[in-house]
C-alpha cells in the first residue's frame, strides 16, 4: 500500500490545475463543489475519487441528481480500472436511500453519526480513511429541517479535523437558493468553483456560526480575512516578481521588477539596492531610476561607494534586520547634504541574504512630497520576502556581469594586441622607408666617386664629410629605434647628476649654430644658473629633438627662440617657432609613436615620427611633462617641465 | 657643346647630398642641371628658365611636396614634360601613377640605372 500522505502520481488524464490541487488534498479536509453543469461536477468528483482509491481510502459517493450507473460510468476513466475497487468494497456508489439518509426530517446529528460510523467501518475494513462525496440536492427532497443545512455543514467542521475522513459536498448552484449558497460558502474552508480549488476567505469557523454572539465573532473573522487578503495580495505580487526576476538579465531589469511591485503593494515609488563586497569595504549601489539615479549614478545605474565613513552604509553593512529611518531629514544617521539633494523622507533598507550570507540590501522609501511614510509590519514582512526573492537573482546577475566584463576585457586585450602588432608592422615599413634615403646617398656618392676615380678625377674632401654626416644620420635613426623599443619595454634607466640647465642649453645651441649658421636662434635665460638633478645626455637629446623639429618645419628666415624659466617647483624649457602651427586635434597625437600630425605633414619631411615619443618617455622618466601650444599660422611652442628636486644654492 | 644645345634636367629634391651628387653626375653626362629643394622653388625655376626636358621629382619635401608640385605643374603647363618620380616608398610605381608621372626610380638606386631612365624619358 502506498504511503497515504504522499500525493498520488499524476497520470493521464489528470493534468489540469484542479487535478494537481486535488492530488494534494489529505484527510481532514472539508470542501464544497459549486457547479452549474454536469461536466464541471465530474471534472472535480472523478479525480477526487480516483486519488482516494490510489491511496487506499474507502471511497463513498452518494448520488441524488445522477444515477449510480452514470457515476460509475464517469468514474470508469481510461487507465483507471474501478472493477477491483467495487469488488473489494473500497468503492461504493449509493443512493441516499441506500445510505440510510432518506428520512423525512433533516437532522444534522444523525447524519454526522452515520458519517462517523462509516469512518469507523472503513478503518475496521483496513482502509486508511473515509473519502466521502455527496450530491447535496438529496436534502431538498426532505420535508422539513432543510433550513438547518448550514448547521450541519458547520458541525462537519468539528467532525473532519478529528476523524480520518475528508468530504466533498456537491452543490448545484441552479438548485439551491442564493441564501443557502451563501451559508454553504461560509461553512467550507475550501471551495471548488469553475475549475479552481480556492482557499476560502469567507469561511466562518463553526464556533462563530454556532455562537450565541455571532456578530462579535464575525467582526473578528472579517478582520482576519482582511489580513489574509493582504497576505494573498502579497503572495501574488511575489509570484509576479519571481516570474520577472527569472527573466532578468541586468541589475536594472531586476530592480525595475521589484520597484513595480513595491509601487503596487506599498506605494513607494523608488527602489535601489546595495551589493556589499566580500570585505564589506565597498557597496555597489544599483538604482532603478528616480532621484537617486540622477544624483549618484555614474553609468548604467551602477556606482561603487565606500562604506567606511557613511553611517547609513555602515549600518546597512552590519544590519541583520530591516533598518527603518522614519524621517531622513532629522535622523542622525543620514548625510543631510545628500538627503537635501535627493529629497529622502522615510528610508527602508532590507538586508539580503544568500545561503545565510549577508550580500547586501534592498532600499526603498518615500521622497519629498510623499512625506514620512513608515512601512507597516505586514509591509516590512513583504519587503523581507521580496529581498529573499531578489538574492538569487542579484547573485546570478552579478556572476553574469562579471563574466561579461571578463569577456570584454579579453576582447579589448586582443584588440590592443592586434593594434600593437599593426603599429609594429607599420613601424617596420616606416623604418625601412626612412633608411632608404641615407642609403641612397651612400650608394650614389660612392658610385660617383668610383666613376670619378676611374676617369682619373680627384674626389672632393667634402664628399667624404657628407658621407660621414649621412652615417651619423643613420646611426641616429638606429638609436631612436632602440630608444622606442627600450621605452616600450620600460628598461631605460636615467643617470641623473646635478646639472646646470643654462650650460646644457648653451652647449646644445652651439652645435646647432655650427650646423645651421644661417638660422637665427635666440636664447632667453634667467640671470642665475638653474641647477637640478637630471640625466644631461637624455635632456640634451630631448632639446636637440625639439630644436631639430623647429628648424625642419620652419623656413630659413624664421627665427627660433629657446626660453628657460625657473620657479621654486619647476624648470620650464620652451622652443618657440613661427612656423605653420599644428591643429588642435593633432597636437596630442604628436607624442604617440609613429605619428606626425597630418598625413600632409608626414609626407613633407623625413623622419620616423619617433622623436617626440622618445622625448615624452625621457621627460616622464624624470617625473616631468612635455607638451605643445600651437596656433595654425602663428607658430608652435614645444616645452618640457622638470620638477626641481634640487634647489639652486 | 653649347649651353643652349644641352638638355635641361630639373632635380626637385630636399636632400642636398642627393641633389648635388645627381648634379655632378648628370653634368658629367652632358646635361644642364637645375636644383630645387622643394616644389615651390621648382615652379619658380620653370617660370624663369623655361620648360626642362625632364623633371626628377622627390615626393617628401618641406614647403611644397611632390604631390602638390605635380598638381600645380599640371594645372599651369601643358603636360609635355616628363616627370620621373624618385621615392623611397615601398609602392613607388603606384606613387608615380598617382601623379601621372611617366616613370619612377626607387630609392636606393644606382646612377647608371637612373641615367638609363633619363635617356628613355627625356623630352627630345
Amino acid at each position: 500500500m502506498r504511503d497515504p500522505t504522499s500525493a498520488p502520481t499524476l497520470g493521464a488524464p489528470y493534468q489540469s490545475l484542479l487535478d494537481r490541487e486535488l492530488a494534494k488534498l489529505t484527510v481532514h479536509h472539508h470542501l464544497c463543489l459549486l457547479y452549474e453543469t454536469q461536466e464541471e461536477q465530474f471534472d472535480a468528483t472523478t479525480p477526487f475519487m480516483h486519488f482516494g482509491l490510489e491511496r487506499g481510502e474507502k471511497c463513498l459517493y452518494v448520488v441524488d441528481e445522477n444515477t449510480s450507473a452514470t457515476v460509475l460510468q464517469k468514474l470508469q476513466v481510461k487507465g483507471h480500472s474501478i472493477e477491483k475497487a467495487l469488488r473489494s468494497g473500497q468503492l461504493e456508489v449509493l443512493t441516499a436511500k441506500e445510505a440510510h439518509l432518506k428520512e423525512g426530517y433533516f437532522k444534522s446529528d444523525p447524519m454526522i453519526a452515520s458519517l462517523e460510523n462509516a469512518t469507523s467501518a472503513a478503518k475496521g475494513a483496513g482502509f486508511t480513511a473515509l473519502r466521502a462525496t455527496g450530491e447535496m440536492t438529496l436534502v431538498l427532497s426532505k420535508e422539513k429541517g432543510v433550513e438547518r443545512l448550514a448547521e450541519y455543514e458547520a458541525k462537519l467542521n468539528f467532525f473532519f479535523p478529528h476523524h480520518s475522513a475528508l468530504g466533498l459536498c456537491q452543490y448545484n448552484l441552479k438548485r439551491f437558493s442564493a441564501k443557502m449558497i451563501k451559508q454553504i460558502i461560509q461553512t467550507h474552508p475550501f471551495v471548488i468553483f469553475r475549475g479552481a480549488l480556492l482557499n476560502n476567505f469567507y469561511y466562518a469557523p463553526p464556533m462563530e456560526l454556532l455562537s450565541p454572539e455571532p456578530d462579535q465573532q464575525e467582526v473578528r473573522r472579517m478582520l482576519t480575512n482582511l489580513s489574509d487578503r493582504v497576505q494573498q495580495r502579497n503572495t501574488q505580487s511575489l509570484l509576479r516578481l519571481s516570474r520577472r526576476l527569472e527573466r532578468a538579465q541586468t541589475y536594472i531589469e531586476a530592480l525595475n521588477a521589484a520597484r513595480d511591485e513595491v509601487r503596487i503593494i506599498i506605494g513607494y515609488q523608488n527602489l535601489w539596492a546595495y551589493l556589499l563586497t566580500e570585505d564589506k569595504r565597498y557597496a555597489k549601489a544599483l538604482v532603478a531610476g528616480g532621484p537617486m539615479a540622477k544624483t549618484v549614478m555614474a553609468e548604467e545605474g551602477v556606482a561603487t561607494l565606500t562604506i567606511r565613513g557613511d553611517r547609513m552604509l555602515e549600518e546597512i553593512a552590519e544590519a541583520k534586520d530591516i533598518v527603518v529611518v522614519e524621517d531622513a531629514r532629522t535622523d542622525e544617521r543620514t548625510d543631510k547634504k545628500i538627503v537635501a539633494r535627493m529629497g529622502n523622507r522615510t528610508i527602508v533598507n532590507v538586508p539580503i541574504f544568500l545561503m545565510e550570507k549577508h550580500i547586501g540590501s534592498i532600499g526603498t522609501g518615500s521622497f519629498g512630497d510623499e512625506g514620512v511614510r513608515v512601512p507597516t509590519q505586514s509591509e516590512q514582512e513583504y519587503l523581507s520576502a521580496m529581498a529573499s526573492h531578489m538574492a538569487v537573482t542579484l547573485d546570478r546577475i552579478h556572476l553574469l556581469t562579471e563574466r561579461k566584463r571578463a569577456e570584454a576585457e579579453l576582447v579589448a586585450a586582443k584588440e590592443s594586441a592586434e593594434k600593437a602588432a599593426s603599429l609594429k608592422s607599420r613601424f617596420l615599413d616606416i623604418a625601412a622607408h626612412e633608411l632608404r634615403t641615407p642609403i641612397t646617398v651612400f650608394s650614389i656618392m660612392l658610385e660617383l666617386a668610383q666613376k670619378q676615380l676611374k676617369k682619373g678625377q680627384p674626389i672632393d674632401i667634402s664628399t667624404l664629410d657628407r658621407l660621414q654626416w649621412q652615417a651619423k644620420r643613420l646611426s641616429h635613426l638606429v638609436v631612436d629605434l632602440l630608444d622606442v623599443s627600450r621605452l616600450e619595454r620600460g628598461v631605460v634607466t636615467l643617470h641623473q647628476i646635478r646639472t646646470n640647465m643654462i650650460l646644457l642649453i648653451s652647449a646644445c645651441l652651439e652645435g646647432f649654430i655650427v650646423q645651421a649658421p644661417k638660422r637665427s636662434i635666440i636664447f632667453t635665460k634667467p640671470q642665475q644658473p638653474i641647477e637640478l638633478n637630471i640625466d644631461p645626455v637624455r635632456i640634451n637629446q630631448v632639446l636637440s629633438n625639439l630644436l631639430d623639429n623647429a628648424l625642419k618645419y620652419t623656413s630659413e628666415g624664421s627665427p627660433i627662440e629657446v626660453r628657460a624659466e625657473s620657479s621654486p617647483d619647476l624648470v620650464r624649457v620652451s622652443v618657440i617657432d613661427h612656423g605653420v602651427g599644428i591643429k588642435k586635434d593633432q597636437q596630442a597625437e604628436l607624442f604617440k609613436p609613429f605619428t606626425r600630425g597630418s598625413s600632409d605633414r608626414e609626407e613633407r619631411t623625413s623622419g620616423l615620427g619617433l622623436g617626440l615619443f622618445v622625448c615624452r618617455g625621457i621627460i616622464e622618466l624624470h617625473g616631468g611633462t612635455i607638451g605643445v601650444v600651437s596656433e595654425a599660422g602663428v607658430g608652435s611652442t614645444f616645452y618640457f617641465e622638470l620638477p626641481r628636486k634640487v634647489i639652486e644654492s | 657643346m653649347s649651353e643652349s644645345s644641352a638638355k635641361t634636367i630639373l632635380v626637385v629634391e630636399d636632400d642636398k647630398d642627393i641633389s648635388i651628387t645627381l648634379k655632378i653626375f648628370l653634368e658629367g653626362e652632358g646635361y644642364q642641371v637645375l636644383l630645387a629643394e622643394n616644389g615651390s622653388i621648382a615652379l619658380d625655376l620653370i617660370q624663369k628658365h623655361g620648360m626642362p626636358n625632364l623633371i626628377l621629382l622627390d615626393m617628401k619635401m618641406p614647403i611644397m611636396n611632390g604631390w602638390q608640385f605635380a598638381i600645380e605643374f599640371i594645372s599651369r603647363h601643358d603636360h609635355n614634360t616628363s616627370i620621373v618620380v624618385m621615392t623611397a616608398a615601398a609602392d613607388a610605381e603606384q606613387r608615380a601613377k598617382d601623379i601621372s608621372a611617366i616613370g619612377w626610380v626607387g630609392k636606393p638606386f644606382a646612377l647608371d640605372d637612373l641615367l638609363a631612365k633619363v635617356k628613355k624619358y627625356e623630352r627630345k
